[in-house]
């Protein structure tokens, strides 16, 4: 049997299996004639279901969870009532990860300020944000259902709050391939103290198909794991073997039929590209110094920066989706290094100057068109202090009913703020804005409509949003 | 053009094909798909004497009736409601119902509701499977009844069975299935020449009486158990767990019944008369994470432990995960929250060793460990005790010579001796340490500090018939704490006091302090090894002296030699100032007599007892017996050793019982929120408990009881997975309500009555398996078989499926003829690459293996939770946190360059091109040779061409880069066969079961 028979069988007993009912019939839309060319690889950049607004997706996952309270929420009433105690209606039914009893009101030591020709109300925490206020667009209503770290994140990555379902990144390139061959088409980079509570399953493709799982880049030693050939195998000759593996594994396919063998087959194949493309990618040392001094970035060190650099050179490189993790925004005040007046500016610092040229330098580029640029927590901080143990340090606890996150480019309209606080900030008075309703919103800029994005799985059609999930249109321009 | 959309649209045919393996669609069933729903969601209002609306949902009868509002399935009543289009929407106040439970309840509605089985009860998994009768039909292809039940179903499908496997496929199969490893090549030459009917099934048996077959069945067990090396938590400490890895290889290989398999693991410490081993056995209980970080509340911690415990044996046997009635009643099976609290009762009353300060957050919570001596151990122990016994009664036997000593001894015992300093002429030490002279004639130690030193002191010539030495050590404002020791508490451990006397060793009696640390006394400065010595915290930055008496004196200008070693295990427990004396006669010992000693001997008439104890005393010290005691010191030094060496293991240990086994039930789940009480007991779906205590033991007896619907299900669910790639129930973790549908229902019944039939006999179940026609076939497909099951559901072929992690390790190193055949013993470090350890308070390290433990079996990789090996969590091993039943297959970049880079792969490819090398033979039985090892079988001409093509290519590249050579390990000839064995090592066939 030849491959083109095969191939032809394969496909006519997918179309059997999948292409029927509405997960057939969304992704027989989402296709172009590019694919086609392009034969079978799950990678193949696809045309999105209608014009899309942006084409990449970078999420700045600031893992732990900022707190808006000091960062985008001035609450002069906050202020007035600050150290009273908390109004006991607030508290009824509700249930905090650490506060007990009655919690005090904690006004934030920070000042506000409205900046640009938007009037965004911005922190003096993030001085570098200001100078690109106009460029963003300020959601100070997001609202989850999670209130403890892992399944928090879980939720604001895949829309579950356990683990075992695709992660926004891999629905993106399941849905829409990548652009860049040689790399795989979802990067995740991670910077701050650990890795984020909800572990691997924030990047992984659940029932997804396996290729679109966020592979982790590592910023010492290997970026990948075994990306470089053992000593004494240049690349020729690691291409000489990978073309024998390839023609042995081919015969091994035709006598077995067994569609893994090609998917290996392609595995082999990426993985060789990726032994180029990847050091080239990490290397940023050729970059200008001007552009280093706008990130405040060092080569060859783990941070931040370093990241938001490599998400520019990973987008312009055609990369789908580009998730960077910075952890320690877990500011409780159980101590000083976890608390409001020093934890928090520390993370500020850590992250503010980077993020904002990020959009500068997407911007210069031309880049930030196509290209949609997220950054927020998993939820958000109550305006009350946590005082854990009678602890003498500011801190706030996990609050799920209203946070903020900032988004650009893309196809989201610049200088906008949408949703509003009650007066203490802490339920959401306006606006809200639920996580389905951002994964539908930025699924949407890519040109994907979320409710036609599916998989079926165990006998039925799975979405990132499940059964939930509206477009904010008003983000978008 | 939807004829041409719909072209285009099956090209995305890889997804369908990776790696996730789609289940088939489903006809849409009421008992399955909607009546948990219901039981769910709805059934708490209507159901019962006076149902909301009138609306009765939990019987048949009041479901097709329909409530005040008609019939559910007029108008489609009962999706308006659901959906809102008609309120009010249900279920009422509530979340509207999820997506796929919605389309479930549609299609069901939209065929009218149709009922299968009575929507009270009880899914089927909840009911003991009953023997059924095996299908009859008569085929020749039929070897066992496995393949009745098989046959049966493809024939429904319209499927027939493929031809068997090639012998060499065979054999490979069967090994890797059975031992874990590849078969050698001999075994395979041996198999291809039985020509006799039942030679497969001898080879069957002897891979079930392989001691691999162990290792490779306890692989999925210690997924189950989350078995591995480290707490899992912060620093996530090193533990010692592997006793309890040994103990399920040894289970497997001793073919334990899988009932006594069970109660072993969960209550082998409550088992009458239990054994070291039926201890160990519940270290699968104690494989649990443990928080030990400071802050932490460890009576929540150890909640958290309890509830992983019962979770886990829920999980393990029962394959029900009731993690969700922590929080609340289950939502879709029938276990409530109190049940789940009703579980965890049974792993409530275990011991913990609180250690540390009494407060919360800084209290240690520890749990049993036990001493495991091993075989040889054990018979060296027994051999240092009797020795030790017979030298004790030597040093207690009366003698003439013993008595006339002690009476002189009893006549001048504190008379007085006068001590003259020495002279110091030269001191040195092993560490490089500087001693500095005082004025009153003792030394200071100075400059480099080691964790060990040992002193070396030149005291000139004796000026008398010296018979005692005496050693000051002293307080001094340049030490930790003023010393005297050099350590920052000022403590010392003198290991080692020996006298050299022109240039031979010269023994010593005994000796004694004005103080010694308890447990570190003075004598052992004599008589023991670098585990003892003498030591003096609790009196730190004091002067303290250790007189020491000599076997017989030395004689005037004999040239004398202290040596002060101080070895310890406690670092920088070195002397920082001290001063040597000497004594001729007298009782040097005058002033460290005890007080009872003294009294005794000043006793007018001694009593009997004060008689003893000056007899006991002189034995102590008379250099009479100076040389047995110091044999007898070295043997007690060495069983003490012997002793702190043996492994242990973690163990459970019950409490006493007071009254019943009990548990709080906590309100959504939170440690804080206790409600009801309840006792230990059993879900109430499932079969009583039997009368009598409930605890552990009652339970794990409970769970192997045959009148239990699960266990044997469940687990000969999992020895199909094993060997199929997929399990009857593909949920292998889940047998609740949602799990997928058994692809062979009574097929899955007949094996679990025949496990309970034979006993639980494992290895039975296992041969019957893998003696069946449907495990023989070929994993070959055709055109027709995809098309009709394009997931082999329904086994008209042999699975294919890559090889899990451990498997594919091992199988590499077994091609390279460098895997290591020892069984058991600690965790072994393998290369990996930098970096991957990173524990940045604990301060281990990764310590690469030496010799044969380079390439051990994967299974005795050391498993770190929080950095688990990288090449196995490439090819999907999990962290061992938690209970796993089924690791996912998947097939990514990254695990092509972990087989293509990893430098064991490498060392891998440099042994396979050693065996290919050394193979006799012209170049092409070489590379078949090499190929073989890997797959079993002889190349073809065109896969032999392919590779033969390949080494030439690159022997060439090779000879003009001599350097590139050399780094693969030699010449251009053992580089390129060295990449031809990377490319082997890579092969699909070579890391795939087929």
């Amino acid at each position: 049997m030849n491959e083109r028979l095969l191939r032809d069988l394969t496909r006519r007993t997918f179309f059997k299996q999948v292409g029927y009912g509405i997960g057939g019939m969304a992704l027989t839309s989402l296709l172009s004639e590019s694919l086609f060319a392009s034969d079978q690889d799950p990678y193949s950049p696809r045309k999105p279901m209608f014009p899309a607004k942006a084409k990449n997706v970078i999420y700045l996952f600031m893992a732990g969870a900022p707190s808006q309270i000091d960062l985008f929420e001035d609450k002069p009433t906050l202020t007035k009532y600050d150290q009273q105690p908390c109004p006991e209606e607030l508290l009824k039914g509700e249930r905090f990860a650490f506060i007990n009893g009655r919690p005090r009101l904690l006004a934030s030591p920070f000042k506000y300020e409205k900046v640009g020709k938007s009037g965004q109300v911005i922190s003096e925490l993030l001085p570098h944000l200001k100078e690109i206020a106009d460029d963003i667009s300020v959601v100070r209503s997001m609202q989850t259902e999670q209130f403890n770290h892992a399944p928090a994140q879980l939720f604001m990555n895949t829309g579950f709050q356990l683990p075992g379902r695709p992660s926004f990144g891999s629905w993106a390139t399941y849905g829409l391939g990548t652009e860049n061959r040689d790399l795989p088409g979802f990067v995740v980079l991670i910077s701050g103290d650990s890795n984020p509570d909800g572990g691997k399953s924030c990047w992984g493709s659940g029932f997804l198909p396996s290729v679109h799982q966020g592979v982790e880049f590592r910023s010492q030693g290997d970026p990948v794991l075994f990306v470089s050939n053992p000593a004494g195998v240049d690349p020729d000759i690691r291409r000489d073997t990978l073309d024998a593996l390839k023609d042995l594994n081919r015969q091994e396919l035709q006598r077995t039929l067994d569609p893994e063998v090609e998917t290996r087959i392609s595995q082999y194949e990426l993985a060789y590209r990726m032994q180029t493309s990847v050091p080239e990618l990490m290397d940023i040392s050729k970059e200008s110094v001007a552009t280093h001094e706008m990130y405040g970035t060092e080569p060859g060190k783990k941070s931040f920066a370093n990241n938001c650099l490599l998400a520019r050179r990973l987008v312009e490189r055609g990369v789908r989706f580009v998730q960077l993790y910075h952890r320690g925004w877990d500011t409780h005040g159980s101590d000083q290094a976890s608390d409001i007046k020093h934890g928090l500016p520390d993370r500020c610092r850590e992250t503010d100057q980077a993020a904002a040229a990020l959009i500068k330098d997407l911007k210069q580029r031309g880049l930030l068109d196509e290209t949609v640029v997220i950054w927020g927590g998993e939820f958000g901080r109550t305006p009350m202090n946590e005082g854990r143990g009678g602890s003498p340090f500011p801190g706030r606890d996990h609050h799920p009913h209203a946070f903020t996150m900032w988004m650009a480019g893309g196809g989201i309209k610049p200088g906008l703020s949408i949703g509003m606080t009650d007066e203490l900030g802490y339920m959401v008075a306006e606006d809200p804005v639920s996580v389905h309703d951002l994964h539908a919103t930025i699924l949407n800029l890519m040109g994907v409509d979320h409710t036609k994005l599916t998989f079926k799985y165990q006998g039925r059609n799975f979405r990132l949003t499940d059964v939930y999930g509206n477009v904010v249109t008003k983000l978008i321009s | 053009m939807p004829k041409r959309a719909a072209l285009l649209g099956i090209a995305v045919l890889p997804y369908a094909f990776v790696s996730v393996q789609l289940s088939p669609p489903q006809r849409v069933s009421f008992s399955r798909d909607v009546a948990p729903v219901f039981r769910a969601h709805c059934i708490s209002c209507h159901s019962g004497a006076a149902p909301a609306g009138g609306l009765e949902l939990s019987s048949a009868k009041g479901i097709l009736r329909g409530g005040t509002s008609g019939s559910l399935f007029t108008n489609g009543l009962l999706m308006k409601r659901l959906t809102g289009a008609v309120g009010p929407q249900m279920p009422m106040g509530m979340p509207p119902l999820a997506a796929p439970d919605l389309s479930a309840i549609k299609a069901w509605a939209d065929q009218n509701g149709p009922i299968d089985g009575d929507p009270s009860k009880k899914h089927w998994s909840y009911v003991a499977p009953v023997r059924v009768a095996v299908p009859s039909i008569i085929s020749t292809w039929i070897r066992n009844p496995i393949d009745a039940f098989t046959f049966q179903k493809m024939k429904q499908e319209g499927l027939h069975p493929s031809p068997a496997a090639s012998k060499e496929t065979l054999i490979r199969r069967v090994t890797l299935d059975l031992i874990g490893l590849p078969p050698t090549p001999a075994e395979v030459e041996a198999f291809l020449a039985d020509k006799s009917p039942n030679a497969y099934e001898r080879v069957v048996d002897r891979l079930l009486r392989s001691p691999h077959y162990g290792e490779r069945q306890a692989r999925g067990w210690l997924d189950l158990a989350r078995y591995a090396d480290t707490d899992g938590y912060e620093k996530d400490l090193n533990r010692t767990a592997w006793l309890y890895r040994d103990w399920v290889i040894d289970a497997f290989n001793q073919n334990l019944p899988y009932n006594a398999f069970t109660i072993d693991q969960l209550a082998g410490d409550l088992l009458p008369n239990a054994n070291l081993q039926d201890k160990v056995a519940t270290g699968f209980c104690r494989n649990t994470m443990q928080n030990l970080e400071g802050g932490v509340d460890q009576e929540e911690a150890h909640f958290a432990v309890i509830l992983d415990r019962s979770e886990t044996a829920a999980t393990t046997w029962l394959g029900t995960t009731i993690g969700c009635c922590r929080c609340h009643d289950h939502k879709y099976d029938p276990f409530t929250q109190r049940d789940y609290y009703k579980m965890a009762a049974f792993f409530s009353n275990t011991k913990v060793i609180p250690r540390g300060p009494k407060s919360v957050g800084e209290e240690k919570w520890l749990e049993p460990e036990l001493q495991v001596p091993t075989e040889e151990q054990k018979q060296q122990e027994a051999a240092l005790s009797a020795k030790i016994i017979q030298l004790t009664q030597q040093v207690n036997a009366p003698s003439f010579a013993l008595e006339s000593g002690y009476r002189d001894w009893v006549a001048h015992v504190g008379d007085p001796t006068t001590w003259q300093p020495a002279t110091v002429s030269a001191v040195r030490s092993a560490g490089g340490a500087k001693f500095t002279s005082n004025p009153d004639g003792s030394e200071t130690a100075t400059g480099p500090l080691l964790d060990k030193d040992t002193y070396t002191i030149d005291l000139g010539k004796a000026g008398a018939n010296w018979n005692a030495l005496r050693l000051d050590v002293l307080p001094d404002a340049s030490l930790g704490s003023h010393g005297p020791g050099r350590a920052d508490n000022g403590n010392f451990v003198l290991t080692g006091i020996r006298l050299v006397v022109d240039g031979q060793p010269f023994p010593l009696v005994y000796a004694m302090a004005d103080y010694s640390q308890p447990m570190y006394d003075a004598s052992q400065a004599i008589s023991g090894g670098d585990d003892s010595g003498w030591a003096i915290n609790g009196q730190n930055g004091k002067p303290h002296y250790l007189v020491a008496t000599l076997a017989q004196p030395v004689k005037t200008g004999q040239t004398l030699q202290l040596i002060l070693a101080q070895n310890s295990q406690f670092a920088k427990h070195v002397i920082g100032r001290f001063r040597i004396s000497m004594a001729a006669g007298g009782d040097p010992f005058a002033e460290l007599i005890p007080n009872d000693i003294r009294s005794a001997v000043a006793a007018a008439g001694r009593s009997a007892a004060q008689e003893k104890l000056l007899t006991a005393f002189y034995r102590k010290i008379t250099p009479i017996l100076a040389p047995i005691r110091a044999e007898l010191a070295s043997d007690q030094a060495k069983l003490a050793s012997l002793r702190s060496h043996e492994p242990t293991a973690m163990v459970l240990e019950e409490n006493p019982a007071k009254g019943p086994l009990t548990a709080y039930v906590r309100s959504r789940g939170q440690f804080l929120s206790k409600t009801e009480e309840v006792t230990a007991g059993t879900p109430a779906i499932l079969p009583q408990l039997p009368a009598g205590r409930a605890d552990r033991l009652a339970l794990a007896r409970w769970i192997v009881s045959k009148s239990n619907p699960l266990t044997a299900r469940v687990e000969v669910n999992r020895m199909w997975e094993l060997y199929f790639g997929r399990g009857i129930v593909e949920t292998s973790e889940d047998f609740g309500t949602r799990c997928s549908p058994p692809t062979h229902p009574e097929l899955l019944d007949w094996m679990a009555c025949k496990f309970m039939d034979l006993n639980w006999d494992m290895k039975a179940m296992n041969r019957l398996i893998v003696t069946s026609a449907t495990y023989r076939q070929s994993s070959d497909a055709t055109p027709a078989l995809i098309a009709k099951d394009p997931q082999n559901l329904y086994l008209a072929r042999a699975p294919r499926f890559r090889m899990e992690a451990e498997m594919i390790h091992d199988n590499a190193l077994a091609a390279a003829g460098l895997l290591s055949s020892k069984i058991g013993g600690p965790s072994v470090f393998p290369s990996q690459p930098d970096g991957i350890w990173d524990s940045p308070y604990s301060g281990q390290q990764w310590m690469p293996s030496k010799g044969e433990d380079r390439y051990r079996r994967g299974i005795y990789t050391f498993w770190k939770r929080t950095a688990p090996y990288p090449s196995f969590m490439a090819l999907d091993a999990t962290s061992r946190e938690a209970c796993t039943v089924r690791r996912i297959r998947t097939n990514t970049p990254l695990q092509a360059l972990a087989l293509l880079n990893d430098s064991l792969m490498i060392q891998a490819a440099q042994g396979l091109a050693k065996e290919m090398m050394t193979t006799k033979g012209a170049e092409p039985t070489k590379v078949a040779a090499g190929f073989e090892r890997c797959t079993a079988r002889r190349p073809d001409p065109a896969e032999l061409n392919r590779l033969e093509a390949l080494l030439a290519k690159l022997r060439a590249k090779y000879e003009q880069r001599p350097n590139a050579a050399a780094a693969l390990g030699g010449t251009a000839e053992r580089a390129a066969y060295t990449m031809v064995a990377n490319v082997m090592l890579n092969l699909d066939e070579t890391i795939t079961k087929g």
